[in-house]
């Protein structure tokens, strides 16, 4: 693997996530590359450290950054005096914007029936018909900019053994407050109900924990909890849920403490130049894009990344929400 | 458009009153149409006019479901009155044969 994997990864000049020193060592962190790493190594390696992409988005990813930018569009017109109906035409607008094919020169074709450009504004439209008057009041920064899409980077209290710092960051949607008390909240659009267990899926979890996490430390505040703010989709309706995800002190300690654990993991496989295949994990999440390519003979996979798959860093030192 | 004849379109299925298609068309454009269009040929009232036609949809759509959640409560209704309720299990099953071959 070791020649492919020099050609492959990314170097720290071309994404400064990663060591100058030791080539496939990360140093910042967030939850989407520490759950790959999680999931399994080479997932890790092939999706993090090389950027390895499907060519197509992924409709689910699509959907849900078009969800959340849509409401982020929503809360920053409503933060700049606009009224309700003026905030939704805004939000609107730039969902049927980004559902447009420009190139194509027509809508975004999805392939699935409950994911695509109507869908996805009648999900931003009967959300705000619902949540008019939302009981969670968007939190305000000090520069009277809302407190949503906030990206943050705290340094974690342990280094790596090259003696670089380490860091653990995120995007938080919007810290809220309900009833005096402050909460992160989440969006999260799914086919599935929003049962109980719809919601038990996020105790334990690592994005969860990690926002509570960067919640308490990262801004100070007393964060009651997480919201996790949910849409089901279906062909002809979108319903709404809400729930409290809530973690104690020693729970995110804990959390902390394993993160160490699969840090240096990661410090291992970087040493060794070598991600092992975690082969139970194939077909979780509805299958692994990569599961294609680990099926193949070792050493024809590179020329089988190259065609299907389109390079795109991820690095979580790049702020979003910046609107 | 007369008023009458575009409530009456609405009603039948998804026109909007008082709004022309940017494209020079005199009639109002459907959502399935407005959804096939470009941002940059949509105006300002066919932006509210999609979000109007929606909510006209979530409002069908709850109705909807208020009228399966009273017809769900009515049944467990009639169940719980002993209509439609099964005879407690004695934790054996006991078929009889005469009653199921008539």
């Amino acid at each position: 693997m070791s020649n492919e994997t020099e050609e492959q990864i990314f170097s720290a000049a071309e994404n400064s996530a990663l060591s100058a020193q030791l080539p496939g060592l990360q140093l910042a962190w967030d939850s989407t590359s520490l759950g790959e790493l999680k999931l399994c190594p080479r997932r890790y390696f092939y999706r993090i450290l090389c950027g390895w992409t499907p060519r197509e988005l992924n409709v689910h990813f699509k959907f849900g950054l078009g969800f959340h930018g849509a409401t982020e569009r929503y809360d920053h017109a409503r933060a700049n005096g606009a009224d309700h109906k003026e905030a939704l035409r805004v939000a609107v607008k730039w969902v049927m914007e980004y559902t447009w094919d420009k190139k194509m020169g027509r809508p975004w074709l999805s392939d699935l029936p409950e994911k695509n450009r109507l869908t996805l504004v009648r999900t931003v439209v009967w959300y705000y018909d619902k949540y008019e008057h939302d009981p969670i009041e968007t939190m305000q920064l000090v520069n009277g900019k809302p407190a949503v899409e906030l990206s943050i980077m705290l340094p974690l209290p342990y280094r790596a053994e090259t003696g670089e710092e380490l860091l653990y960051g995120g995007h938080l949607d919007k810290v809220g407050r309900l009833n005096d008390q402050s909460y992160i909240v989440d969006k999260k659009t799914t086919k599935s109900m929003l049962s109980e267990s719809y919601f038990h899926q996020f105790s334990p979890d690592n994005q969860f924990s990690g926002y509570i996490f960067l919640g308490t430390a990262g801004f100070g505040l007393d964060i009651k909890g997480l919201i996790a703010d949910a849409a089901q989709v279906g062909v002809t309706f979108s319903r709404f849920g809400r729930q409290l995800i809530s973690r104690t002190p020693d729970q995110i300690k804990e959390w902390v403490r394993d993160l160490a654990f699969w840090l240096r993991q990661a410090e291992f496989y970087a040493k060794q130049q070598y991600w092992p295949m975690n082969d139970k994990a194939c077909h979780v999440y509805g299958g692994c894009p990569f599961r294609q390519i680990c099926a193949k003979a070792p050493s024809t996979r590179a020329g089988w990344l190259k065609g299907a798959f389109t390079k795109q860093m991820w690095n979580p030192l790049i702020s979003r929400g910046d609107i | 458009m007369s008023k009458e004849a575009a409530e009456g379109s609405a009603a039948q299925g998804g026109s909007f009153e008082g709004v022309k298609s940017p494209l020079g068309g005199v009639n109002p454009r459907s959502l399935d149409a407005l959804m096939a269009e470009d941002v940059a040929k949509l105006s300002d009232a066919e932006f509210d006019n999609v979000c109007i036609e929606l909510r006209r949809q979530r409002q069908v759509w709850e109705s909807n479901e208020q009228g399966k959640a009273a017809q769900a409560k009515a049944g467990v209704e009639a169940k719980t009155k002993g209509a439609l309720r099964a005879p407690k299990s004695k934790g054996t099953v006991s078929i009889n044969l005469d009653d199921l071959l008539g």
